[in-house]
């Protein structure tokens, strides 16, 4: 834009001032001058990268790392060229924050690396793999803070869990949930979306794990599925075990939200993974650098998912469900009320 | 049942052991291996380190870690229309709305189920009949390990170690399968899974009825780091028939520990212990002497799994069994004990039996439409039981097996086929294979049409190969001895070839029907014959050709209603030789409805139905037909996380009906019983 606008410069102000008799010889070292002076605009390059950005790591390697190289491969194919990634972990960014050059937006990739990177003095930041309530907690009370932040939530959006269901078992009608501490501020999303997919919700929240038995099995009375959201003291490794003996020995498949779950004995699962997290960041981040300046679209769920189911699971509870990819693809097609 | 059979096999009369023969007897002691068992448990209730819940916060962490497989290939029931033979399964609520007290009570909802009480605690069960009251062609096993007996056949199922509140299913294999369930899987298989110990809550119960009938169960489930555990303690007692001596009364206790090494490794240890007399009394005068039998059973057993992935899972399993049934009494002219006239014989009757058992098993999905399974087993049957084996300290049969099946779904999803076999040596008849062939194709959504072949082997237990049995004129010097048994032995396997074709569809509203058309060939059979002296020996005399069909429906009417039928149509040809009255062992048409329904969200009701045609057990006369009807009644109260129940259950509430003998040789007659049971878990 700065060329245009100083060519334009130049060639108006040549028509502004016609040839005067006997100034050849004068026009002719204009025209040099002004080739010169493109020629030196030309080769100066494109305009310096206006920006870092950095993305900072919880841990080197493994899931973190996927994500990394998810926005690296989004990137490379967008023409945001000014904007370099940086790539560091959370122990070298206090170190990197003290240098420079200066980031001009931050991606942290976990909740570790979103806490250590919160106090980025006034850089625009995008959390990345964590889930809302983490989100929430790290972002709470500090409304009207200089810099905006954004996130790509870990966790699907109600409304499309909801609607999973309502394909993969269409003769489903009670879904039963179970919420703990962490996850109780998502009971009045879920109640809402089932309403919207004509379901009804079968919640039982507890405070903490000795009371898992009980509340699952009140939970699971009459229940068609239960629906699996995680939770320290609900849903994790030690407790997998029970909620899965106790619904397969009633004959209630699981809806689970990681690949782990579903190969330990979900029904399906539907989730993100790291590359697909990387990808819709990358994309915010190639969005971004495109003119006009624009700003990181709001905190969301992820656009892109996964579903997969067991079908030793499947077959066992005597269910015949859809292809994984005709499921994926009845849900990406369903329009999403990305809050 | 242990001892009944020696007195009628053995003929009149029983041998005397006497002071001067063999005596060691194994087993009086404890085993070892069942300490050991009991003291795992009881060391891992009590692991060095607690893995406490995670104080750190709900993070990334929480969506993406690594979980264990728990449903794994072997934990995951096969659905019905997989499986290569028919199979029938006994849910946990099926289980409760029949009111049965005992695991053959239940057996009845089979259909071509055979079931009969001898005396009101030997319950024999026996798929297509041909039983007599040991009921030996059937292999029983509770998680994997068998418990038919090797001396003498049969199931002692009132002696077995195992409350039925933790039952979580039974599955019965209808039809030959050795491949999959190893040895004596003959006529059939009952396949009985307990439940895991993460989903047991706390409970008392007793139970309370008419006939002398006095149950308690009390269980303590916990957890303890990564091992949940269950410990089930409870009494068992009723007095039997009205007119007969067959009161029983046991107690039992049983453990078992479910340990998560890590992520791919479990632990399964379960132990138990029952022990308890039994009143006696034998059928034929003047040896209707009435006395008591005491038993002592248990068992340890282990199982550690490796669970790769949800298709690839390999285990070891290892087990003890004990069991010893102790009878002393003395027949002579009418006159009962304590008077001890000169010629009185004392007759004593112990008989113990040990099997102990380790079996590898590898699964694995090497593609996603083969699923394989192989592995292979060694076992040793030991008996002590010098009144069917005179002379003899110990008998043996050791037994190695190696099995594999692989299922094959060549078109994806129609057509699957399922093959496997099991090869076995044994000390008695040496080396058998047993193979079996299944093509299960999907006619369309829902409804599949199943053709199978099957062949397995019937080894001789110990009695009919190598007993020899007798009584002594002149103890203690027994210087003339009287045979009444003696085996000659060479005995070949009893073989059946089971053809059949069947059908599963899953239709409308969730009901689900099941139909198959066989036709068995059994040749071989093993009958008692009695030489013109009156000693009896045990020789292959018979065959049969068993054709029928039968017929499962299971209905949900209304949301709050499920109907169970069973049907059983079933056609026994034989020549019946050495009067083994095999082709009227089962009824011509047999039937059970089990109907539950909830009345409120707390109150359910339930009705069973019970129907057979007249037959006969092998060494009886005619039975007449039967109908039986049982009625439950049940509510639950939930407070705060506990629940109370309480249930009153009426068993025929119909005419009385002979059980086993008819009316005229033994007063077997089950009339009416009633009792209430009252419980309340803790959650």
């Amino acid at each position: 834009m700065f060329r245009e606008r100083s060519g334009r410069v130049v060639l108006r102000s040549c028509a502004r001032y016609p040839r005067a008799p006997g100034s050849r010889r004068a026009s002719w070292v204009s025209g040099l001058a002004l080739g010169g002076a493109l020629l030196v605009a030309a080769a100066a390059g494109p305009p310096a990268p206006d920006r870092e950005v950095w993305i900072v790591l919880s841990e080197n390697g493994g899931v973190y790392r996927q994500v990394a190289d998810g926005i690296a491969a989004t990137f490379a194919g967008s023409d945001a060229a000014r904007t370099t990634l940086r790539t560091l972990t959370r122990d070298e960014f206090p170190g990197a924050m003290a240098g420079s050059p200066r980031a001009g937006l931050i991606v942290s990739v976990g909740v570790d690396a979103a806490r250590v990177s919160a106090t980025g003095q006034g850089v625009p930041r995008l959390f990345t793999l964590l889930p809302k309530a983490s989100f929430d907690a790290l972002t709470a009370g500090t409304a009207g803070r200089s810099a905006p932040v954004s996130a790509v939530y870990l966790d699907q959006p109600p409304a499309r869990l909801l609607r999973l269901i309502r394909l993969g078992l269409p003769e489903a009608r009670r879904v039963a949930m179970l919420f703990g501490p962490a996850s109780a501020g998502q009971l009045l999303d879920f109640e809402a979306a089932a309403r919207d997919q004509s379901l009804t919700l079968q919640a039982v929240t507890i405070t903490e794990e000795r009371q898992l038995f009980g509340a699952l099995t009140r939970a699971l009375e009459g229940a068609d599925v239960l629906l699996a959201v995680p939770d320290p003291q609900v849903f994790n490794r030690h407790t997998s075990q029970n909620i899965l003996l106790e619904t397969y020995r009633r004959r209630i498949p699981v809806i689970g939200y990681s690949e782990a779950y579903v190969e330990a004995g979900a029904l399906l699962s539907l989730y993100s993974t790291p590359e697909q997290i990387g990808r819709q960041a990358g994309e915010w981040l190639a969005a971004v650098g495109r003119p006009p300046a624009q700003r990181l679209p709001a905190a969301s769920h992820p656009k892109y998912f996964t579903v997969r189911s067991n079908r030793r699971v499947a077959r066992s509870l005597a269910l015949e469900l859809p292809a994984d990819s005709l499921l994926a693809r009845r849900l990406g097609a369903a329009p999403e009320n990305m809050p | 049942m242990f001892g009944t059979t020696a007195a009628d096999s053995a003929g009149r009369r029983p041998a005397d052991r006497g002071p001067g023969r063999s005596t060691t007897r194994p087993g009086r002691r404890v085993r070892g291996v069942d300490i050991l068992f009991g003291v795992l448990i009881v060391w891992l209730c009590h692991p060095p380190a607690v893995a406490a819940a995670d104080g750190r916060q709900f993070s990334e962490r929480d969506y993406l870690a690594d979980l264990p497989v728990v449903l794994s290939a072997t934990r995951l029931s096969q659905p019905l229309s997989d499986t290569p033979v028919a199979m029938t399964v006994i849910d946990r609520a099926m289980i409760e709305a029949s009111g049965a007290r005992t695991i053959p009570d239940l057996l009845r909802l089979v259909p071509g189920m055979v079931v009969g009480m001898q005396t009101g605690y030997n319950t024999v069960a026996s798929y297509h009949g041909m039983a007599d009251r040991a009921g030996r062609r059937m292999q029983v096993l509770i998680d994997g390990r068998s418990v038919y007996t090797p001396s003498l056949g049969g199931v002692p199922w009132v002696d077995l170690p195992l409350a039925l509140e933790d039952v979580e299913r039974i599955e019965v294999i209808r039809g030959p399968n050795a491949a999959t369930y190893g040895a004596n899987a003959f006529l059939g298989t009952i396949s009985i899974t307990t439940r895991h110990s993460a989903v047991q809550p706390d409970e008392v119960k007793a139970r309370v009825g008419t006939h002398g009938i006095r149950d308690a169960l009390v269980r303590h489930a916990g957890k303890h780091g990564s091992l949940d555990y269950r410990l089930t303690a409870g009494h068992d007692e009723d007095r039997g028939f009205d007119l007969r001596h067959d009161t029983a009364r046991s107690n039992y206790a049983t453990a078992r520990g479910d340990y998560r090494i890590d992520t791919y490794n479990t632990l399964e240890l379960q132990f138990g212990y029952k022990d308890g007399d039994r009143q006696r009394e034998s059928e034929d005068p003047p040896w209707d002497v009435r006395h008591g039998r005491e038993i002592i059973s248990r068992y340890g057993q282990a199982r550690w799994r490796y669970a790769l992935d949800s298709g690839n899972e390999l285990s070891v399993q290892l087990y003890h069994n004990y069991h010893e049934s102790d009878e002393r009494y003395t027949i002579g002219p009418g006159l009962p004990p304590p008077a001890l006239p000169a010629w009185q014989i004392p007759i004593v009757y112990d008989v113990v039996s040990e099997r102990l058992d380790l079996e590898l098993q590898h699964t694995l999905s090497p593609t996603t439409s083969l699923r394989l399974a192989w592995g292979a087993g060694a076992r040793e049957d030991r008996v002590f039981a010098p009144g069917f084996f005179q002379g003899e300290a110990r008998v043996e049969n050791d037994i190695l097996r190696a099995f594999g099946s692989a299922e094959w779904r060549i078109v994806e999803p129609l057509l699957l086929l399922n093959a496997g076999a099991m090869v076995e040596k044994n000390d008695i008849t040496g080396t058998d294979t047993s193979p079996r062939l299944a093509a299960n194709y999907r006619l369309w959504p829902g409804h599949t049409v199943r053709y199978g072949i099957s062949r397995a082997t019937r080894n001789p237990v110990l009695v009919e190969e190598l007993g020899y049995a007798g009584a002594c004129i002149d103890p203690p010097a027994c210087s003339m001895f009287i045979p009444t048994l003696v085996a000659s032995g060479g005995l070949k396997p009893e073989t059946i070839l089971s053809r059949e074709i069947g059908y599963v569809g899953h239709l409308a509203f969730g009901w689900v029907l099941d139909m198959k058309f066989y036709r068995d060939h059994i040749d071989n059979l093993i009958a008692v014959t009695t030489t013109p002296a009156g000693v009896e020996d045990y020789v292959n005399a018979n065959d049969a050709l068993v054709t029928g069909f039968e017929l499962a429906l299971d209905a949900r009417l209304t949301p709050a209603t499920r109907a169970v039928l069973g049907y059983a149509y079933a056609d026994i040809d034989s020549e019946d030789k050495l009067s083994a009255r095999y082709s009227v062992s089962m009824p011509r048409n047999s039937g059970s409805l089990l109907l539950m329904h909830d009345l409120s969200r707390h109150v359910q009701a339930s009705l069973a139905y019970y129907y057979r045609d007249a037959m006969r057990f092998i060494d009886q006369k005619a039975l007449g037909a039967a109908r039986r009807l049982d009625l439950r009644l049940a509510g639950r109260l939930p407070v705060g996380r506990s629940e109370g129940e309480a249930a009153l259950v009426i068993q025929n509430a119909l005419d009385s009906y002979d059980e086993y003998y008819p009316a005229s040789r033994l007063d077997n007659q089950f009339d009416t019983r009633v009792f209430v049971t009252l419980g309340w878990r803790f959650y």
